[in-house]
């Protein structure tokens, strides 16, 4: 079982709302590289894993994404409070508050929804962590990429999240 | 009022440091678990983070769940949730 610390890993205190960076950060959160994914490999893959070091280290990490999850989730909520019919619309946020308004729904930064083809758990200790080493390299890559254009912003942040 | 914030700030930062040393000395434990140097680090920071929680109890509320309670008003709920923002008020039920 699981038992809820009344906390953030790492304190989130947005001062101004930004509908255009949740729409990218949002990605971090239901996205194929994103914490909910990470964490739901990591609880999977542990059942099968034959040492039980490496399965208590899966669990443990599984749990930590968990964590980061919520870090990711709340920064989407402060990204996206008290914003004008205007800001939404000016922000690009309109096709996502369409369908869920300002609500926090797991998806990836181009709206397909969060899916659990993002991962695997084969039951196969090799070839679970080798996946797990790719998965870990994809989420580099994920925040390497935002780190150009006008997006600098939305991923300082999200490399917060990841602390 | 200012004085205050900084001391929760302060409280707050303490405990997600202490704990994210745990957190990553946990998992180093996992596979290396007759680590003399993480056992002993782990100990430190583990009685360390102790205080840092009764600090937090006192100062904001419970941490864990099964560390919430109260005689007259429980005080779990009482706290504002950790995504809120400072401009936020609980609305009643």
């Amino acid at each position: 079982m699981w038992s809820y610390e009344k906390r953030l890993q790492f304190p989130v205190r947005i001062k101004t709302p930004n509908a255009a960076a949740a729409k990218v950060i949002i990605t971090q959160y239901g996205g194929p590289d994103g914490e909910l994914g990470a964490s739901m490999r990591y609880l999977s893959q542990r059942y099968t894993m034959p040492w039980r070091g490496v399965a208590g280290l899966l669990t443990d990490i599984g749990t930590e994404e968990l964590a980061h999850l919520e870090m990711v989730s709340a920064i989407v909520y402060q990204l996206t409070k008290g914003l004008s019919a205007d800001e939404i619309r000016r922000q690009g946020f309109d096709t996502y508050f369409v369908d869920h308004t300002a609500g926090v729904w797991p998806q990836a930064a181009g709206g397909t929804p969060f899916t659990s083809m993002c991962f695997a758990s084969k039951g196969d200790a090799i070839t679970d962590l080798h996946e797990d080493m790719a998965a870990d390299g994809a989420t580099g890559k994920e925040q390497q990429c935002c780190l150009s254009g006008s997006v600098r912003f939305s991923c300082a942040l999200a490399r917060a999240a990841k602390i | 009022m200012n004085t205050e914030c900084t001391c929760v700030s302060k409280v707050e930062r303490e405990l997600a440091q202490l704990s994210f040393a745990m957190d990553d000395l946990r998992l180093f434990l996992d596979t290396h678990p007759c680590d003399k140097a993480a056992l002993a680090a782990h100990e430190e920071v583990r009685a360390r983070r102790g205080i840092a929680v009764k600090q937090y109890e006192r100062l904001i509320g419970p941490v864990n769940f099964y560390d919430a309670g109260g005689t007259c008003t429980w005080n779990w709920t009482c706290a504002p949730w950790p995504w809120e923002t400072e401009d936020e008020n609980d609305v009643e039920l």
